[in-house]
């Protein structure tokens, strides 16, 4: 690399370039090392577009257009489903049954402290299967939902003294129709079979404790209990057998 | 000397065996060798602070403890100061120092007023120095990839103003007949950036749009720096030196046009694929879909026309650094291009939407194929500029493997363990914290191949920087740092 | 392609087709949202238009001075990072199943927020209902001030820097963090946590967060 480069002069633009850069002669050694292997500046070449690849594209841009025709929702403002049918009138109201709506209040707001299981935390939370707090008068679970629970609590023989925040208005505000569903559902799941709790009976309830900013206590639970609300009772082996036997076993347990 | 030159265009008037060429590019290198070096040194600098931050989110994605005390450094700050970091200090500062290298060669104008240059990168780092402070004191706009804090931004506008009227002003008065494919896509780039910047920093900062009306805008801006800023550059680049480096033409002219017109009209639509699901009219998202898969045209393109112009010449490639790491650039890009288009696919999105796998694809484009390429691009363009060579072929080696090992292993995890959040969370009878729990191995996962990366930033850093300064000892070395020891010169 | 002029016009006009298709579209198409009540009825004039109803309340609601400062706070923390708000329809993803909220939401739920704050990661759940869940305020404090009290196996970062541990004056604090008994996350004895004024506004925007309303073209189903 150490020849002296020749000064070909096309354009006097070259020339006053080479001149420049020869002012740097030191440098130019250096320069030409690098430049004198690099290869030739890019170019394209002229090979034709694949044929396929037009077909391809012809293809994306039909199915392109189809998507766009058919999941634009007419382009309205309003349409927030791919599958908006502007014909299809106001939808209606889906109703759920009271057990299935109690069934997903519970997983996602009972289910971290009491458990999917319904068995609670030995200790910290009391279990919901086979508790007959649960199964007894409906008023007990619904006290207990709207102005919540503190104080020790013996719950299947064991005591537990925690917190139970109130979900009423007054609380964390559950709908009515939340409360009725989730006290059905653990009503019911688990083994446990009691009664449905409807809307109205929950309604009721909320009224009467509307006012009420104190959580129970376990000894208040079963005092000056309204009578049972007339809901057909649900049928199952275990209620067949033995329907009246939990309302006196309530009454019974109540400081148990 | 060097390998035989192609043989279809010996007579070429760009040859570089034409003494006149070879001058010009002395000229134009040494015109543009200061500003050049300072954006490099600034891109590096920033690469490792973004990396710093970048280990910080990784712990702190699977260990909330880890540095918790600290409000400064609290996962959402640090986490934007990372992509911050990374895509304006990194990202940004490399595009000005390759971009406007590659741009200024093939205009064949050496640049006049570089001093201009050099100020607006000082501005520039120093708007994004308080940029990034301002965001770890708790000033970020929390608007994604526009969190640098209304204080900093005009700074950096008006920075960017004045590099990229230089890049337009070479392209204007360039020489010679031939516009070649790499300069529309730099030239493209930089007008498209600026507009995309300030019409996100007025309708959703400055003068706020209704509603949703910033969403769109957020993810049109935000989508497009990725499809419209940083693509075309790591385009350009790879167009520039695969054939470069090679000695041979790019396969197809016609492909490369229908490839950047591709890009221009149906990238800049895809941005709305951020919000499939969300509260907007489903025309908006229904069009995004169809450009987000309408975009497997101007990858194939861009695939074919790289393939085919390295048919062949593997062992070129894997030899030389700088192909090395720019033919890895542009596989991912193929791949990440795939993968995101397969994403806007409504069944898959409500998979992936939400999770980790998003963040996966995000990396896999932002790194393993931008600045995989811009890695490749500083290789060739150092020795050019120093006029000495890499000091240390070991160097670059660990460079790659730590690189090419660690975002794969980043890219995988994070897009498996996303997966399978997804559709965790997709089934309601799974607690949510259960999602959480299962994701951290990958997480973990994640912050190993943070390290991996971590060894190959520094590694580079070294080598680069024992480049710049220890003069004498890499001067004498004759030939280019090749990646085996073959003693045949040839590509660099 | 040579020509500096054709060139830049195919470019600007590349970007300005989506410019126009999706910004300024959507701008008009719903940036003149208002305000509306939760059903519409025929009005008396014409059968044909709907019209409000008189009288009743106006949704989105307007937001409320103290939530707004909270807000702020929530922007300053990044939460958005991991926090969406929006809730995706029915058949799409699990967001209404899991108690997220009672409906998808819709463009009108967002024209009254200053910053839209939609987010694009679930690190953790979405907020958009937050306030409507039964978490109370005080709950939110603890899980603030250290997510593990609340959520154990969370990976939020804790926030205890919005709380202030200082020694009980005398009677203890009527907003001090109730702990549970021998919590390991509790002051030392004779030490309460209180919430900063910051950790109070955080904590009221987020109870402010509420889905709880129907939109004429999204109304509450179940």
């Amino acid at each position: 690399m150490s020849e002296e480069e020749k000064t070909p002069e096309p354009s006097s633009e070259s020339r006053e370039s080479l001149e420049h850069a020869a002012m740097q002669d030191g440098d130019m050694q250096d320069v030409h090392a690098q430049l004198m292997r690099e290869k030739e500046e890019p170019h394209e070449g002229f090979s034709p577009v694949p044929i396929f690849l037009m077909f391809v594209f012809a293809a994306l841009c039909f199915w392109g257009g189809v998507y766009l025709v058919e999941h634009s929702g007419g382009y309205r403002w309003d349409a927030y489903s791919p599958d908006f049918d502007p014909n299809a009138g106001a939808p209606k109201p889906v109703e759920i049954a009271l057990f299935d709506r109690g069934a997903k209040v519970y997983r996602n707001q009972c289910a971290q402290c009491h458990q999917a299981e319904g068995l609670g935390v030995p200790g910290v939370y009391p279990p919901l299967a086979g508790s007959d707090w649960v199964t007894g008068h409906p008023q007990v679970t619904a006290r207990i939902l709207i102005s919540g629970l503190n104080g020790p609590i013996v719950v299947k023989g064991n005591t537990y003294n925690g917190n139970m925040p109130a979900f009423g208005s007054s609380g964390l505000a559950l709908s009515d129709k939340d409360i009725a569903g989730v006290i059905t559902y653990i009503r019911q799941e688990w083994g446990n079979s009691a009664s449905d709790v409807t809307e109205e009976t929950i309604a009721e309830y909320s009224n009467l404790y509307a006012g009420r900013s104190t959580p129970w206590q376990a000894a208040e639970l079963k005092e000056d209990l309204g009578p049972i609300p007339e809901v057909a009772p649900l049928v199952t082996e275990a209620t067949e057998a033995a329907p009246a036997v939990e309302g006196e076993a309530a009454t019974k347990e109540a400081a148990h | 000397m060097s390998a035989p030159q192609s043989n279809t265009q010996n007579q070429s008037p760009y040859s570089s065996a034409n003494e006149a060429v070879r001058a010009e590019l002395s000229v134009i290198d040494a015109s543009i060798r200061s500003a050049a070096l300072f954006f490099v040194i600034s891109a590096i600098t920033w690469l490792m602070i973004g990396t710093v931050f970048a280990l910080l989110t990784a712990f702190k994605s699977h260990d909330p403890d880890f540095a918790g005390a600290y409000e400064f450094l609290t996962f959402g700050r640090v986490r934007s100061a990372h992509l911050n970091a990374m895509a304006l200090g990194w990202g940004n500062n490399i595009i000005f120092a390759v971009g406007l290298w590659i741009m200024a060669r093939l205009c064949r104008a050496p640049i006049n007023h570089k001093g201009i240059l050099l100020i607006a990168g000082v501005f520039w780092n120093i708007g994004l120095t308080v940029g990034i402070v301002g965001i770890l004191m708790g000033d970020l706009t929390s608007v994604e990839w526009l969190e640098i804090p209304h204080y900093a931004t005009p700074l950096l506008a008006i920075s960017y103003a004045l590099i990229g009227v230089w890049g337009v002003m070479a392209f204007r008065f360039r020489k010679g007949d031939h516009v070649y494919v790499s300069q529309w896509y730099i030239l493209a780039a930089l007008f498209w950036f600026p507009w995309l910047y300030v019409v996100a920093q007025i309708m959703i900062i400055w003068f706020p749009a209704r509603g949703v009306v910033q969403s769109v805008t957020n993810w049109w801006f935000a989508h497009n720096v990725l499809g419209l800023w940083l693509t075309p550059m790591a385009l350009a680049t790879a167009y520039y030196l695969i054939p470069k480096v090679l000695g041979r033409p790019i396969y197809s002219y016609y492909l490369s046009v229908l490839g950047f017109w591709a890009l221009a009209i149906f990238y800049n639509w895809a941005g709305v694929h951020h919000l499939i699901g969300g509260p907007v009219p489903v025309w908006l998202i229904s069009a995004g879909i169809v450009a987000s898969i309408m975009m497997v045209i101007p990858v194939i393109v861009v695939g074919i026309n790289h393939h085919m112009s390295v048919v062949g010449l593997h062992k070129e490639v894997w030899r030389s650094p700088t192909l090395r790491f720019i033919v890895f650039g542009a596989i991912s890009y193929t791949l990440v291009s795939i993968i995101g288009s397969t994403m806007a696919l409504r069944t898959v999105n409500e998979v992936t939407h939400f999770t980790h796998f998003t963040v996966g694809h995000a990396h896999h484009g932002v790194y393993a194929f931008f600045t995989m390429i811009m890695f490749g691009g500083v290789y060739y363009m150092m020795p050019r500029l120093l006029k000495r060579e890499w000091p240390s072929a070991t160097l670059i080696k660990l460079h790659f493997w730590a690189c090419a090992l660690g975002i794969t292993i980043m890219v995988v995890a994070l897009q498996v363990g996303g997966w399978i959040q997804g559709l965790e969370m997709n089934n309601a009878e799974i607690p949510f914290i259960d999602t959480v729990q299962n994701t951290i191995p990958w997480l973990k996962a994640r912050s190993v191949s943070g390290l991996f990366l971590t060894v190959g930033h520094i590694a580079f850093a070294i080598n680069f920087f024992w480049m710049l300064f220890a003069a004498g000892a890499v001067r004498a070395k004759q030939g280019p740092t090749l990646l085996d020891d073959s003693k045949e010169g040839g590509a660099a | 392609m040579k020509n500096l002029p054709l060139l830049f016009c195919g470019i600007f006009f590349a970007l300005a087709f989506s410019f126009v298709g999706l910004i300024l579209s959507s701008h008009i198409q719903l940036g003149s949202l208002t305000q509306t009540t939760e059903t519409l009825v025929p009005s008396d004039a014409d059968e044909t238009v709907l019209v409000m109803v008189e009288g009743d309340p106006l949704y989105p609601a307007q937001p409320v001075g103290f939530a707004q400062q909270g807000k702020d706070v929530y922007i300053s923390m990044g939460c958005i990072y991991c926090h969406s708000q929006q809730v995706r329809r029915a058949d799409f993803g699990a967001d209404i199943d899991r108690g997220w909220g009672p409906r998808q939401t819709v463009p009108r739920d967002y024209i009254l927020q200053d910053r839209v704050l939609l987010g694009t990661m679930r690190t953790g759940p979405d907020l958009a209902h937050i306030g409507g869940r039964p978490l109370n305020a005080d709950w939110h404090h603890l899980h603030l001030y250290n997510p593990q009290i609340t959520s154990e196996g969370s990976t939020m970062p804790p926030y205890a820097f919005l709380y202030e541990t200082r020694e009980i004056d005398g009677a203890p604090s009527a907003d001090a963090l109730q702990f549970a008994v021998d919590s390991e996350y509790g002051p030392d004895a004779g030490y309460e946590v209180v919430p900063t004024r910051r950790a109070k506004a955080l904590v009221e925007y987020l109870l402010s967060l509420k889905i709880n309303y129907s939109l004429p073209e999204a109304p509450i189903l179940e």
